[in-house]
């Protein structure tokens, strides 16, 4: 009966406790992974600017029992330069999720335009691998990204670690659908590791789905962007 | 499958023609900077190996950062 009693308790605290809650999550770049992954054996000078620019970022998710939303901490100023490779990584774009129809929308000012980009689902490979990060024992999932880039496609392989015992199937960007929070996340050389996790907070959290924008898909938003790329001069002569 | 084809042409010229238009809301950009920021945002996509969403933020942030 006691049994009975502490698993009903315990069930009824970690569902309540995951119904809404805030994630605090710190950005950064690794440039010693990126020269490992290179072979690289040390930095070159024209990276100097680069490494002397690139600081960690702040972001946080909040989320409710459907929905999530994630972005970069406002009440942080984030230095302006083309050189924080940290600030290229985490995006322009703020995360928009929805656990019931399993659908995440990036929120994306390009150009003086707002897009609304629905994102390519992630599919999930799970490892039996297991860490403790910051104090929770975390599983291991894996997926590997195919991005489209100036030269043809980029994989880039993501690692999340994520903490079973939190039943929230959230985490940073686009990266959703584990069961448990994202704890961790490496894509490529870049790293998000969550540093302040608050949860069942007493204040009602609202996420709205955003509705003010251009829809498309991610591939939609790729020819799109890629066009720029290929063509800014022509697009830069349009401004008036 | 040629009708399918050709409604997905559509959308796409569409939404490019669009786009195109809408841009008007910008500042223009002095060629001088542009012509700097379009150079090193080719080379950073190369070195560090970005995405076309990644390269095209790192040349937008450019021109911000600059102008």
């Amino acid at each position: 009966m006691k049994h009975i009693l502490i698993t009903i308790t315990l069930f009824l605290t970690l569902t309540s406790y995951s119904q809404k809650g805030k994630v605090i999550y710190t950005a950064t770049f690794s440039f010693d992974s990126f020269y490992k992954s290179k072979g690289e054996s040390d930095s070159n000078e024209s990276d100097k600017d680069y490494i002397e620019n690139t600081e960690d970022i702040e972001c946080e998710l909040t989320f409710n029992k459907n929905e999530s939303y994630f972005k970069k901490n406002d009440k942080i100023v984030v230095k302006k330069s083309k050189f924080n490779i940290t600030n290229i990584k985490v995006g322009r774009g703020e995360f928009y999720h929805n656990r019931k129809d399993n659908e995440t929308i990036e929120m994306y000012e390009f150009f003086g335009e707002d897009f609304l980009i629905t994102k390519n689902k992630i599919i999930w490979e799970f490892e039996n691998e297991t860490k403790t990060i910051s104090g929770y024992l975390c599983k291991k999932a894996v997926t590997v990204l195919k991005l489209s880039g100036r030269n043809g496609i980029i994989e880039r392989k993501v690692i999340a670690w994520y903490a079973p015992k939190i039943p929230i199937s959230f985490g940073p960007k686009n990266y959703n659908g584990l069961p448990g929070l994202i704890i961790s996340l490496q894509e490529g050389d870049f790293f998000y590791i969550a540093t302040k996790i608050i949860l069942n907070t007493t204040k009602d959290i609202l996420i709205t789905k955003p509705t003010n924008g251009k829809n498309m898909t991610q591939n939609e938003f790729d020819i799109i962007i890629a066009d720029f790329n290929r063509n800014r001069k022509k697009y830069m002569k349009r401004l008036k | 499958m040629k009708k399918l084809f050709i409604l997905v042409a559509f959308a796409i010229t569409f939404a490019l023609m669009s786009f195109t238009n809408s841009a008007k809301k910008i500042k223009k950009v002095d060629p001088l900077l542009y012509d700097v920021c379009d150079e090193e945002a080719t080379a950073a996509a190369d070195r560090w190996g970005w995405s076309e969403q990644e390269e095209g933020a790192w040349f937008w942030e450019c021109i911000e950062a600059n102008q």
